[in-house]
């Protein structure tokens, strides 16, 4: 009946029958059996070495577009709310640094800030929340999968999905982290000049910036 | 091998390079496209809801602007600003955000762009930054029962309410103290709290842009009208307190919603249950008329972090629902027409009770005046109806909202001795809630359980002589946890007020926020961030605490998960607490929106960003539904914890006299893949710690080996066995005639964008039609099947379950199955109907990962979590263990609370198949992304 209902109707009760992979031994009634050991989320499954590589490729990028990401957001937010352009504008108009070099310093700032933001709110060639996680789901569902005649097959279909998902997203986060280390530069070079015009000039006309954010 | 590795890597690098020069990035957001009708936002994507669930496009009517040069931004509405008649308007003579004082009211404020508080950014050489450990955390203590009201029952009146009276709790050394050195800041205002947070912005901190010309001048001395680096920021959050027996506070300013007389903090101090008695609580809503994260609703240029995209905020209704305090289309001063931003419903989390009283979502009510101005809307039954087509009229129930600003809820608590807690349910904006701070715990105990043992010899009363019962009528009087007494039974005075509290018995919520500069918590696109641009800022979209919603273009504003940077135990940041050398029992719940922790603990400090070493010991004693088995040592000396989770562990810190003990974390965010505290770079170095333990040298509970003593533990607990512990497991392969329900999860993904939509199960909407349907007294196997990329910490209301096992299974073909490709992603829009859920069974790999009575996580659970890529067993009994047999009198009449229906000792309760229950994922941000779905039990009867 149950059976019967859940063919017919939304509900998803089912008779289990018992299948291979969900054969185990019975508890013993006598003795509490141990837990298995969990499953570890950081190592690939068992594969060939080949398939093993390129799930912790994927696995990497992931990891990668979520760092770069943030720390693209925490490079422009730490430009903004240091006030580096400011305090470079500041320092020039008390002559403490050279107009030519300010001017230089802000626009280096600026056009680093503007194009890693641009990259930040473009569309991107993968998830830029998941990466390629659901690839790497399918992928390592069949890795996990018992032996059988379809395996190779859905191997080499997820192998290539997956493949293709880490081509997109590794220039893009490869380019993000260009982006964020040349606007790390940025920043840092104009810091180093305000410092400079600082211990030149005094009193000092903002406090001195705090060490860069991570 | 080691060649066809080189070929695909080099593979992966060929095409790299080759994609590297002209990667196919598309420009989506503004201000890159500001054109249409609405430059500030762009035109909702076509992939976005329809039919009934359909958008309206932001700005919602209705709305205004609170500056005026904002009007480029939103031509639509450039002709009508906001006045002083809607939030911005003086409610009672107060601002309708908050009655403590400090809040600007009757005029139409711009707001101000905040930034974000970077944890490890330090202020300036000589200015104070945000402390570690430098505050000690309360050990919350308990209300005091009304225990005349309501024969043979505990009565509180707890209220829903903005923090109140924290400067005398902190005065009081309960709290982070800013008045005093080295801080000097003023005290803290009604409304507010003090976390420790600190400004750590060198050119200092911007003024909160809710605050009045008083305020600002008291803190926003710097130049530029900022907040010097190294002054401490107050925090806006919503707590609870309690009238009847809270701390009064004379003289306290009133406001319309509220009496303004006890302290309520974040969290609240705890209720405390005992095992067959009925615990009544009236839940009154006293919240400010305004939520914290969405201050002004209808001005479209203020952020507001209620997405109504989602189920039970949208921005309109059925226009049959409207009232004239209520347009069906658009937001009003109160936030949707659906429900207001204030409503709040309570679920006490962990406990079997009524439906009536399980904290429905759609059972919200709202405080004095939201409650008046939706009263039509309040009236109408709870939408949907909660039937089952094929049970039909058996199981047809309807729920009613109260029509005032409480609910008085009665709770069996016939439960298991078990620490359980309370917080909000209230349909798609539970995260908002939440959040924002209201929250307590409410540990029940058996004292049926701890009679004394004298020479060795229990002293329990046997048969007749044990007043104590089961269900069943059978006695259970024992001394099967007496054990644990000498760690749980003591209290110490806290002081200077004199109210007891465990002495070695501790509660912790540990709960992730990241912060603005005004101190304010940053949520997604709530205080601190605006999505259009114009005002000198453009915030990125992505994946981190300090940016706005993931996909803007369906959801203006929702994440798919909250991740803070910064950890807060029992409302402060980065705590300690001072320990003797001995035995403690922490009792912890994970009150995170979607953060999970790997708890462990050191003597060694680990450096932000490094991976803490554990090298210290300790006990699981119990998890959500109470003791396991017997006592496990945590393996690897750690466990995980996810929202929604509680642990209770026993640790012997005698081993570390005079020493530091850090509790650490090293789970990543989100879980199980994602950023770990020490990834290189990552965003969240500093959620490698969570609190100190500060180890004194003298006293302590000490180990006594096998005896047990009234002052003294066992040295091995893990010989202690529970002799009562039910295992409701299964034996693998199923019988035949075992009932099993499979439910996939799934993630709704963005064809265009690629981005998360939101969250389901079974690939169907909350408001569908119910589906699972246990019958009363069955026992049902659930299996979880993850196709998602994230654990689920799943939370079915009503039973307490325990997990059997997880096993992975191939998810390419199980969608393969569901939606047609392996690379498809299923789930429906409103309206659509459900497809028949596949049988995951010859999809599985490998053997089942068993957990048993010998795990961790072996005890009775009502959360556990569903790991992606794999299917997660459960087995419940779908009881009701409370007596359900009286003759009905007046439930909801003064007194007769709800949930019962027999209102003199012994109480009656309401049978369990006279409403619906939910059962959902405790990741509160996937919750209200329609992660839910309505349980109703049925009679046994039902063919």
């Amino acid at each position: 009946m149950i059976r019967t209902m859940a063919l017919i109707l939304p509900v998803t009760v089912i008779v289990a029958l018992a299948s291979a992979g969900t054969a185990a031994a019975a508890p013993s009634a006598a003795a509490v059996p141990a837990p298995s050991p969990a499953r570890d989320y950081d190592k690939p499954p068992p594969g060939s070495k080949a398939d093993q590589a390129l799930w912790q490729a994927a696995y990497d990028l992931d990891n990668d577009i979520l760092l770069e990401r943030a720390a693209a957001s925490r490079l422009q937010h730490e430009a903004k709310t240091h006030e580096v352009l400011e305090r470079l504008e500041a320092q020039s108009a008390k002559g403490a640094l050279p107009a030519d070099r300010a001017n230089e310093l802000r626009k280096r700032v600026s056009e680093e800030w503007a194009r890693s933001m641009d990259l930040l709110v473009s569309q991107w060639p993968v998830d830029p929340t998941r990466g390629c996680r659901y690839d790497l789901l399918n992928f390592e569902g069949v890795m996990f999968s018992n032996e059988g005649p379809q395996k190779a097959g859905q191997l080499d279909d997820t192998r290539k999905a997956l493949s293709a998902c880490v081509a997109r997203g590794t220039p893009a986060v490869r380019a993000l982290r260009r982006a964020n280390e040349d606007l790390r530069g940025a920043i840092a070079a104009a810091e180093v000049a305000i410092a400079a015009a600082a211990a030149t000039a005094a009193p000092p006309a903002l406090p001195a910036a705090a060490p860069a954010a991570r | 091998m080691k060649l066809v590795k080189a070929v695909v890597a080099a593979a992966v690098l060929a095409v790299s390079f080759a994609a590297a020069a002209a990667i196919p990035f598309t420009p989506i957001l503004p201000p890159l496209q500001p054109s249409g009708n609405n430059n500030a936002f762009p035109t909702q994507n076509p992939n976005g809801p329809t039919g009934t669930a359909q958008q309206v496009n932001y700005p919602y009517p209705g709305q205004c602007l609170a500056d005026p040069t904002n009007a480029a931004l939103f031509p639509l509405i450039a002709a009508k600003s906001c006045d002083a008649t809607g939030s911005f308007a003086c409610t009672g003579g107060v601002a309708p955000q908050s009655a403590g004082g400090w809040a600007a009211c009757g005029v139409a404020a711009p707001f101000t762009v905040l930034n974000p508080i970077i944890p490890n950014s330090v202020p300036p050489a000589g200015t104070p930054a945000t402390p570690k450990f430098a505050f000690e955390v309360l050990n919350p203590f308990d209300y005091t029962p009304d225990t005349t009201t309501y024969p043979n029952a505990d009565y509180y009146e707890i209220k829903l309410h903005e923090a109140w009276g924290f400067q005398v709790a902190a005065s009081l050394k309960l709290f982070p103290d800013p008045t005093v050195a080295p801080y000097n800041g003023i005290g803290v205002p009604n409304g507010m709290q003090w976390t420790g947070l600190t400004c750590n912005i060198p050119t200092g901190c911007t003024c909160p842009p809710l605050a009045n010309a008083t305020f600002k001048g008291q803190i926003c001395t710097a130049v530029g009208g900022k907040i010097p680096a190294g002054t401490p920021l107050y925090t806006q959050i919503w707590g609870v307190g309690s009238s009847k027996n809270g701390v009064p506070l004379a003289g306290q300013p009133a406001a319309p919603w509220s009496a303004n007389d006890f302290v309520a903090t974040w969290p609240s101090v705890s209720i405390r249950g005992t095992r067959d008695r009925p615990v009544v609580v009236k839940w009154i809503n006293e919240f400010p008329n305004n939520h914290v994260y969405c201050p002004h609703p209808e001005a479209a240029d203020w952020p507001c972090a209620i997405d109504r995209t989602f189920m039970g905020v949208k921005a309109r209704i059925d226009p049959a629902l409207a009232t004239a305090a209520v347009p069906p289309d658009g937001v009003n001063l109160y936030g949707s027409p659906m429900q207001p931003d204030n409503s709040w419903v309570t679920h006490l989390h962990g406990e079997e009770d009524p439906p009536s009283v399980d904290g429905f979502a759609e059972k919200w009510f709202g405080n004095p005046i939201t409650a008046g101005a939706y009263a039509g809307v309040s009236q109408n039954f709870v939408n949907p109806p909660f039937e089952a087509p094929e049970f039909s009229p058996l199981a047809a129930k309807t729920l009613k909202r109260p029509t005032g600003n409480f609910d008085l809820y009665t709770y069996p608590l016939v439960k298991e001795e078990a620490l359980i807690w309370f917080h909000d349910h209230t349909l798609g904006k539970t995260h908002h809630n939440v959040i924002a701070g209201p929250a307590g715990f409410f540990p029940v105990k058996d004292p049926a359980k701890h009679f004394p043992i004298v020479g060795g010899v229990c002293t329990a009363p046997t048969g007749a002589a044990c007043t104590f019962k089961n269900a069943d009528g059978t006695s259970r009087c024992d001394c099967s946890y007496t054990w644990l007494d000498p760690v749980t039974e003591p209290r110490v005075a806290v002081t200077p007020l004199a109210i007891p509290v465990p002495k070695y018995d501790f509660f912790f919520a540990i709960q992730d926020r990241a912060f603005n500069d005004d101190g304010s918590i940053n949520f997604s696109n709530g205080l601190g961030q605006v999505i259009p641009a114009g005002k000198g800022v453009v915030l990125p979209v992505g994946y981190n605490p300090i940016t706005v919603g993931a996909n803007p273009q369906v959801h203006p504003t929702w994440i798919p998960e909250y991740f803070g940077d910064h950890v807060l135990v029992n409302g402060v940041l980065w705590p300690f607490k001072g320990v003797e050398p001995g035995w403690y029992r922490i009792r912890v719940v994970d009150g995170s929106d979607s953060r999970c922790w790997t708890i462990g603990f050191s003597t060694i400090l680990p450096a932000p960003g490094a991976k803490a070493t554990n090298n210290v010991p300790f006990f699981v004693l119990a998890s959500d539904q109470g003791y396991l088995k017997s006592p496990v040592l945590a393996p690897g000396n750690q466990i995980t914890m996810c929202p929604g989770e509680r642990y209770e562990m026993l640790v012997d810190f005698s081993l570390y006299p005079g020493l530091s003990v850090f509790m650490t974390n090293s789970a990543p965010a989100p879980f199980p893949a994602g950023i770990t505290p020490y990834a290189g770079g990552s965003p969240f170095a500093e959620m490698n710690t969570i609190m100190k333990f500060a180890v004194g040298t003298t006293g302590g509970v000490k180990s006594c080996g096998g005896a047990v003593t009234t002052n003294c533990m066992p040295a091995n607990p893990a010989l202690q066995v529970d002799p009562n512990f039910k295992d409701i497991r299964p034996a693998l392969p199923f019988a035949p005639t075992t009932t099993v329900r499979q439910i996939y999860m799934n993630e709704r993904i963005d064809g265009i964008t690629q981005s998360p939509m939101g969250m389901q199960l079974n690939g169907v909407p909350f408001e569908y039609k119910v589906t699972e349907t246990p019958k009363k007294g069955s026992r049902e196997v659930w299996q979880y099947v993850n196709l998602t990329a994230d654990t689920h910490p799943m939370h079915p209301h009503l039973v307490k379950h325990q997990i059997v096992a997880r096993q992975n299974f191939n998810v390419g073909q199980y969608k393969a199955l569901l939606c047609g490709s392996t690379t498809c992603q299923p789930g429906t829009t409103p309206g659509g109907e459900m497809q028949v859920v596949p049988d995951v069974t010859p999809l599985l790999s490998g053997g089942p990962m068993l957990v048993t009575a010998a795990s961790v996580e072996g005890g009775f659970k009502d959360v556990s979590q569903a790991h992606p890529g794999m299917v997660t067993t459960i087995v419940a009994d779908w009881i009701a263990p409370w007596n359900a047999t009286g003759a009905p009198t007046a439930p909801g009449t003064a007194g007769c609370p709800a949930g019962t229906v027999g209102c003199t000792a012994p109480y009656v309760f309401e049978d369990v198949t006279t409403g619906p229950y939910v059962w959902h994922c405790h990741i509160n941000s996937h919750e209200d992304s329609e992660m839910m779905r309505t349980s109703l039990v049925v009679p046994a009867t039902v063919p």
